[in-house]
């Protein structure tokens, strides 16, 4: 009867499937694990997905953004009741590789075939897998501190965390071989055909961004390893990969529309925050009308935002403030603004780091990178207001949630300032520039405490998270404890308290800023 | 002629033989023989369910014979396994037939639903999208973490019974359903003509089912349809008419009104605010049932008969034409069934042969779920807000698009749209065609050896076409609209081969064998699958149905899953002395989805012993029969398919390449899952076989399950590894108890009354999964999931509830919050034990007839009702509101007493995401399933030979029933969903007319 079975190979083949052999087509079976590694940061498809990856997290925490739905009976992320359904899709996204989800089985597949080929022309890939997978696992690590990232490609040892430190220096090492890995493949246009991003494949732009990561991760650390901060910060700074100081990095969304769009103006599930409100009404920011709409509602006025963590019964009480603008359309999504990288040299320059240049004249060079990738006028008058401070806030329907802002931060640069008082000053106008990626401008609010993000009104975080403290990380997911417990366990005790909202990160040291 | 000695009638088909040599013949249709002998040879005349006589001829050239019935023998013969009769008292397992006017006694659209309550150990869920639906069947309890569907046999061939994608049938599935509904694509047996049917066996246990291998593992059905019969041209004409009406309603409030009555309605219909938490006013309405129509269903079926002794003709056509409780939901169907049987060589060959075509049309078939569901909007109406305005007025002009659009109160969550736009501007149509044909053949070589073979081509196409307009709510829709249409084929060919063999080994003992091979070819879910998407304009061009003007193609794919089993199969029966009974089979499978593991084969014995007391032993004379049986087998299941051979694959949502979603660990092999089962039982008839007794407990484990865990470091990127581990148990015991309390001339009862309890544990799953636990159904962000859990009872459902104090007041925190557990197990929807009671009494000419189901224990939960709780637009919110001044008792952390309005206590209990632990509800109900009144009219000398006139009526009425919904409906019949009511389409009930002419 052994006969009889020879075709069952056949018949048990799925006719649909492709096999490794023929992906090794036109590099296939390395340039097709580039696609999902662009998808998953800031997934746009489906748009439900981001809104658990980022919007309900990072969004709403940075004071981006504020959900007029109650979700849960108003017992949620905005209330600090964290829940584990929604945050473990920021977990998904970066480490499970089904459904189209996954960075790091990615990467390591692009760094497992280059390394069993044997040939050198594909290490290129290794490092732009790389740059990704920084860009990816930084924001992934400043949401839950340790991470599984440098023992990850090994089977053996591929469930164990990193502490946050030793993620960051593997982060700082991986940028450095890129760096000079790619030096000598800037010609190459291999790439070209897999980049989904605004550098078309340019070797060369990739190497760039590579070294703004670096800037960026030297910032962040700065405060709790000042040494190891200054000296890649100022790598970066010296080197001649160079800055992205004059374009954006974009990554196109395969004919999505950007998931904020959907979530806010389809859904009606995200809206303009009290803060943002506060800051730029205050402010007389130009950048309003292309953040926001008006609200449906013309007896709210002209832009009305909402305080999150306050109480909530319909989603159609606050459902008609204002929703966010045309800075969420296009084709594409920003990994990293121009204006951005004005500012981290504005801080480095206050940090005294070499190569940094003037701090006044960075913060100015950020507002007008800012102003003129939203197309906004006006910014001359805008950087010379020395008076205009964030408004105070108040709810259009409980004056329960009003809000004074607590600082009289301006726009216009104070040189004689405190280091303190010019921090201030930078990171909000930072904060303003990178909307709405509440990712970097959460992380940053929690460095550095700016700008001034509101308390929440109502706490269900059952006493783990301070109310004046504000959340600081969310805590592992469940897929992690109920798979790899024991290197949970033991990431666990690389945190500096409890595996809850209330314990800060490695690089969150609460001490002052200088 | 030969005769019954019971009621005079004639007996066709009696053997006779010459003792001692192999001469013999046998009786026609009306009785009669011939036969050449000699004086002082002995005839011998033998019938099933007959004592055998034997007359020595004395020189009579006419010899009348009337045969006495053998109590022994019982009710005759039963089908089994591979379409073979066998003597009832020889089983060695506990079979139990449905006759074919049990089915059709009160008529469902699927004949499958009508054995609900008439078979110990089954349990049968209604799919919840009405006509033309699948039916979840679950023989002894679930037992297996892939699919428990029983196998469906007709006339000896396993048939297909996939559907066309039942929602729910892959883990994963959510409670807020498809974008497009969550769907019940129906299943094949759906598609059998009711009268086609002459009777089922239902094969519960591995013992039965073993010959079967690795299709019966849980358990089989197996379908007997009619056949021509020799005379007289016979025509049966059967016309039945219900009218079906919804029960089972959620209570809404009329008390309280919305805040937005009084309020000015937005161009687009969206009123100010959709909830019902306003101030109380008279002179509300709030029905539940308005939406709903008196739906009918018709079934006419002719059949014809007609054959001489050679040759049998029997043809069936059947129209079904119904009209659902669902505005706009209907469906047409039309059966054609020929049958061909026919004897060859002197007798000696038998050939079938019978093509069965179907041909089904549903319009908007109804969805359940929280997405693209008519009830939701439906029942959440704000309360005051007159819902003739959004009916009389589903869409308004646009002046900006220059079009119509949706008017709706309002999208609030997504999952509340107009229910009249759902009904005419998101309209779907599911077709249903299948062929079903089979030919088998029969050479009996010598009186002890014959050989047989059938072959069988089973094709079902389905078609699926959803139409959403634009202004569809774009969380489920394009701007422009959304087109899907879905092709799917599935198809079986089976070809088998048996040579049979039956002789008496000694005077004592007989032997009947079989031994056989079969080949099955399966194509399952051969699909093409097209779809706008809901992401941007999803259509080019507004509103036309058409894949060329698809804006993209991110939703499109294509399907299949290709199997073949090849199996080698063989029994022996041995008889001794009709008292002591053995049997032992046992059946090789080798399956293609196997390839790449240790073994491509796997085999699977069973084996079954029978004593029949009273054969034995001396009992009273009140003891009329008395037998013991038991049996042990192994079953079990293929892997899934292309599970050895992972292959990466086109993402439909991007243009990427995803590696295959699972893979086995590498190093490891996979092995099919395996069911040992145990079985024992006894029957006994008392008075003549006037009460009967029959009782059987079994034992069954299944092992190897397949479950899929966190993938091991891989260097492909599987996601996940397939394995095999765990293991599921039932056990439990059914009785049957049948009785004829009352027989005389006139009048007569016949009772009959099932018990099944079943005890049904996950005893372990895979060792990684932490806490024990598969999760099925995540909960994503939703408040309900549902999961595996290692010691639990099979099918956890798991939420959150409200945090108690000692005396059960709800707790709140310092925030004034209440407090909620984490998620855990809130309910298991499996009953304890399940009773039906079945019911015939006939006086003279009347027959009447009932059926009483039960279920008892499990608990269900209703997201419906959290749902409406949010909204206050149930009437537990009207009653919280009337009660202690609208206030809810509640205690802080540190015991002092407070109070939180009704309306924050449902904020934070209701709704989808809420504290579904809070909505878990008995599942105990009793119902008054079926009941019937018929008068049997009697022509003498006339063109019509009888006619039957019934009145016929279906899910009456509750005795009991705890849950707000019909527990008896499923959310889904995949494994995904159960125990959960989301927005279920209600339970109908049903009252009509059945007549029944024979010509």
């Amino acid at each position: 009867l052994t006969n009889c079975t020879d075709s069952f190979e056949d018949t048990n083949t799925n006719p649909y499937g492709i096999s490794l052999e023929s992906l090794t087509q036109k590099n296939n079976h390395i340039g097709t694990k580039f696609a999902p590694m662009f998808a998953n940061i800031i997934r746009v498809e489906p748009a439900w997905n981001y809104q658990l990856q980022q919007n309900l997290n990072a969004d709403i925490f940075s004071g981006y953004m504020t959900a007029p739905t109650p979700f849960a009976g108003n017992i949620n992320n905005q209330t600090y009741s964290l829940v584990n359904g929604w945050n473990t899709f920021v977990w998904i996204d970066a480490y499970d590789s089904s459904a189209g989800n996954g960075i790091m089985p990615h990467a390591k597949d692009i760094h497992d075939i280059v390394e069993a080929s044997g040939d050198e022309n594909g290490e290129k890939f290794v490092h732009l897998a790389n740059i990704i997978k920084v860009m990816a696992m930084h924001r992934v690590s400043d949401v839950f501190g340790p991470i599984r990232y440098s023992k990850f490609n090994d089977f053996a040892t591929s469930g164990e965390y990193d502490s946050q430190e030793t993620a960051y220096k593997t982060f700082f090492a991986e940028l450095d071989a890129a760096i000079s890995g790619l030096e000598a493949e800037t010609e190459s246009t291999q790439f070209v055909a897999f980049d989904q991003s605004s550098f078309q494949g340019d070797i060369a732009k990739w190497r760039m961004f590579a070294n703004s990561l670096r800037l960026r991760l030297a910032i962040r650390v700065s405060k709790v390893d000042p040494a190891l901060a200054k000296s890649e910060g100022e790598k970066a700074l010296a080197s001649a990969a160079g800055l992205l100081d004059t374009e954006n990095m974009q990554v196109d969304m395969g004919g999505f529309v950007h998931p904020i769009e959907t979530i806010s103006n389809v859904w009606g599930d995200i809206c303009m925050s009290a803060e943002m409100e506060s800051v730029l009404k205050g402010f007389n920011d130009g950048r309003i009308e292309k953040y926001f709409s008006a609200p449906e509602d013309p007896s709210l006025g002209d832009y009305k935002g909402i305080r999150m963590g306050i109480e909530i019964d319909a989603k159609t009480q606050y459902g008609s403030h204002s929703k966010i603008g045309e800075v969420v359309q296009g084709t594409s999504k920003v990994w990293m603004t121009s204006a951005e990288i004005h500012f981290l040299k504005a801080e480095a320059a206050l940090r005294n780091w070499a190569g940094a240049g003037d701090a006044k004249t960075n913060y100015e060079n950020g507002v007008r990178a800012s102003f003129q990738q939203h197309g906004v006028s006006g910014v001359d008058t805008y950087l010379t207001d020395a008076t205009s401070t964030p408004a105070d806030f108040t709810d259009a329907l409980n004056t329960d949630n009003d809000y004074s802002y607590t600082s009289d931060v301006t726009i216009a640069y104070n040189e004689g300032g405190s280091p303190e008082e010019q921090l201030e000053q930078i990171i909000t106008q930072k904060w303003i520039a990178m909307f709405p990626d509440g990712q970097e401008a959460w992380s940053e609010f929690r460095r550095t405490g700016y700008p001034r993000v509101f308390p929440v009104v109502i706490n269900n975080s059952g006493g783990t998270i301070d109310t004046d403290i504000q959340v600081r990380r969310i805590n592992f997911v469940d897929s992690e404890k109920n798979t790899n417990g024991s290197n949970v366990d033991i990431a666990i005790s690389y945190l500096k308290g409890p595996d809850n909202g209330g314990t800060r990160l490695w690089w969150d040291t609460g001490n002052g800023n200088f | 002629v030969v005769t019954s000695a019971q009621d005079g009638s004639p007996l066709p088909g009696v053997n006779i033989i010459v003792v001692g040599t192999t001469i013999g013949t046998q009786t026609d249709f009306d009785g009669n023989y011939n036969i050449s002998v000699s004086k002082g040879e002995t005839l011998r005349f033998s019938f099933i369910g007959m004592k055998t006589q034997e007359i020595t001829v004395t020189g009579n050239t006419n010899i009348n014979v009337q045969l006495q019935e053998d109590a022994q023998q019982l009710e005759g013969v039963i089908v089994t396994a591979l379409g073979i009769s066998k003597e009832k008292k020889a089983l060695t397992y506990s079979a139990q037939e449905v006759g074919g006017d049990e089915l059709t006694k009160v008529k469902q659209t699927n004949p499958i639903n009508s054995l609900s309550g008439k078979s110990a150990g089954l349990t049968i869920s209604k799919s919840s999208s009405g006509l033309g639906g699948a039916v979840k069947v679950v023989l002894r309890g679930n037992a297996s973490t892939t699919n428990n569907d029983p196998l469906y046999v007709i006339d000896g061939v396993p048939i297909l019974n996939n559907g066309n994608g039942a929602n729910g049938s892959e883990p994963g599935t959510d409670i807020f359903g498809s974008q497009t509904g969550n769907r019940d694509g129906g299943d094949a047996m759906s598609l059998i003509n009711p009268d086609d049917i002459e009777s089922m066996t239902i094969l519960k246990g591995a013992s039965a089912s073993a010959l079967y291998g690795s299709q019966g593992a849980n358990g089989v059905i197996l379908i007997t349809t009619k056949k021509g019969k020799e005379g007289a041209l016979s025509v049966n004409f059967n016309t039945s008419f219900t009218v079906d009406n919804v029960i089972s309603l959620p209570e809404l409030q009329s008390e309280y009104q919305s805040a937005s009555v009084g309020q000015p309605i937005a161009e687009n219909g969206r009123v100010s605010d959709p909830k019902s938490w306003g101030a109380k006013a008279n002179g509300l309405k709030n029905d539940a049932d308005s939406f709903f129509n008196t739906g009918y269903t018709s079934i006419n079926a002719l059949s014809l008969t007609a054959g001489n002794q050679k040759a049998q003709t029997y043809f069936s056509y059947s129209n079904t034409s119904a009209s659902g409780v669902i505005p706009e939901n209907r469906l047409l169907r039309n059966n054609i069934t020929l049958r061909e049987t026919a004897k060859f060589l002197g007798d000696k060959i038998d050939v079938s042969a019978s093509i069965n075509l179907s041909d089904q049309r549903i319009w908007n078939r109804p969805t359940n779920g929280l997405y693209s569901n008519s009830l939701t909007g439906h029942y959440l109406n704000p309360v005051g807000i007159d819902r003739d305005i959004y009916k009389n007025k589903f869409e308004y002009f646009n002046v900006e698009d220059n079009m119509m659009d949706q008017y709706a109160s309002s999208f609030d969550e997504n999952i509340q749209q107009n229910p009249y736009w759902l009904t005419y501007r998101s309209p779907s149509k599911d077709i249903a065609k299948r062929v079903l044909a089979n030919v088998s053949v029969k050479y009996q070589i010598s009186e002890s050896f014959s050989l047989q073979s059938r072959g069988s081509l089973d094709n079902s196409f389905f078609t699926f076409d959803k139409r959403q307009y634009a202004g569809t709510d774009p969380v489920n829709s394009g701007e422009n609209g959304r087109y899907v249409l879905e092709k799917t084929e599935n198809s079986q060919q089976y070809i088998d081969l048996i040579a049979n063999y039956s002789d008496d080994l000694s005077d004592n003992l007989s032997i009947s064998a079989l031994l056989g091979a079969s080949l099955t070819k399966y194509s399952i879910g051969d699909k093409v699958y097209l779809d706008s998407g809901r992401d941007g304009l999803g259509l080019n061009y507004p509103n036309i149905f058409n894949i060329a003007n698809f804006e993209n193609t991110n939703n499109i794919y294509q399907s299949v899953g290709n199997r073949e089993v090849q199996s080698v199969f063989a029994s022996a029966n041995f008889d001794f002395k009709g008292m002591l009974f053995l049997d032992v089979t046992g059946r090789a499978d080798w399956s293609s989805t196997l390839v790449n593991t240790d073994s491509e084969s796997f085999f699977y014995p069973s084996v079954g012993l029978t004593g029949v007391l009273t054969e034995m032993l001396s009992f009273p004379e009140a003891v009329s029969f008395a037998k013991i049986r038991a049996s042990y087998a192994e079953v079990g299941k293929d892997i899934p398919v292309y599970a050895t051979i992972p292959l990466y694959g086109i993402n439909s949502t991007n243009t990427g390449v995803s590696p295959a979603p699972f893979a086995p660990i590498e190093g490891e092999t996979l092995e099919p899952e395996r069911q040992k089962s145990f079985e024992i039982g006894t029957e006994w008839n008392f008075f003549q076989r006037r009460l009967g007794i029959d009782f059987t407990y079994y034992n069954t484990k299944t092992l190897n399950q397949i479950f899929f865990i966190q993938a091991e470091p891989n260097p492909y990127g599987y996601p996940q590894n397939i394995v095999n581990a765990g293991e599921i148990t039932n056990n439990g015991f059914e009785v049957v108890l049948s009785g004829k309390p009352v027989m005389n001339d006139n009048f007569s009862w016949n009772t009959a009354f099932n018990f099944a309890q079943n005890d049904n544990k996950v005893k372990s799953v895979h060792p990684s999964l932490q806490d024990g636990e598969a999760i099925i159904t995540a909960r994503g962000v939703n408040g309900y999931e549902y999961s595996l859990i290692e010691g639990e009872d099979f099918g956890s459902i798991k939420a959150r509830s409200l945090v108690r104090d000692e005396n059960g007041t709800p707790m709140i925190n310092s925030s004034g919050t209440l407090m909620s557990t984490d998620f855990e197990t809130v309910a298991h929807a499996q009953p304890d034990f399940t009773l039906g009671w079945n019911n015939t009494l006939d006086y003279k000419n009347w027959t009447f007839s009932f059926l009483i189901d039960g279920k008892f224990g499990g608990d269900v939960m209703s997201v419906t009702e959290a749902v409406n709780d949010k909204y206050g637009v149930s009437q537990a919110t009207a009653n919280a509101r009337n009660r202690n001044g609208g206030m809810i008792n509640v205690v802080d952390e540190n015991g002092a007493s407070s109070q939180i309005t009704a309306q924050e206590y449902y904020n934070a209990v209701g709704g989808r995401d809420g504290m579904l632990g809070e909505y878990v509800y008995d599942a105990t109900n009793v119902s008054l399933r079926e009941l019937s009144v018929g008068y049997r009219l009697n022509i003498e000398n006339s063109f019509i030979q009888n006619m039957n006139f019934s009145l016929i009526a279906n899910n009456l009425f509750f005795f009991y029933k705890d849950a707000p919904f019909d527990p008896n409906i499923a959310a889904s019949t995949g494994i995904g969903l159960q125990g959960v009511d989301i927005y279920n389409q209600p339970s109908t009930r049903s009252i009509g007319l059945n007549i029944n002419v024979n010509f």
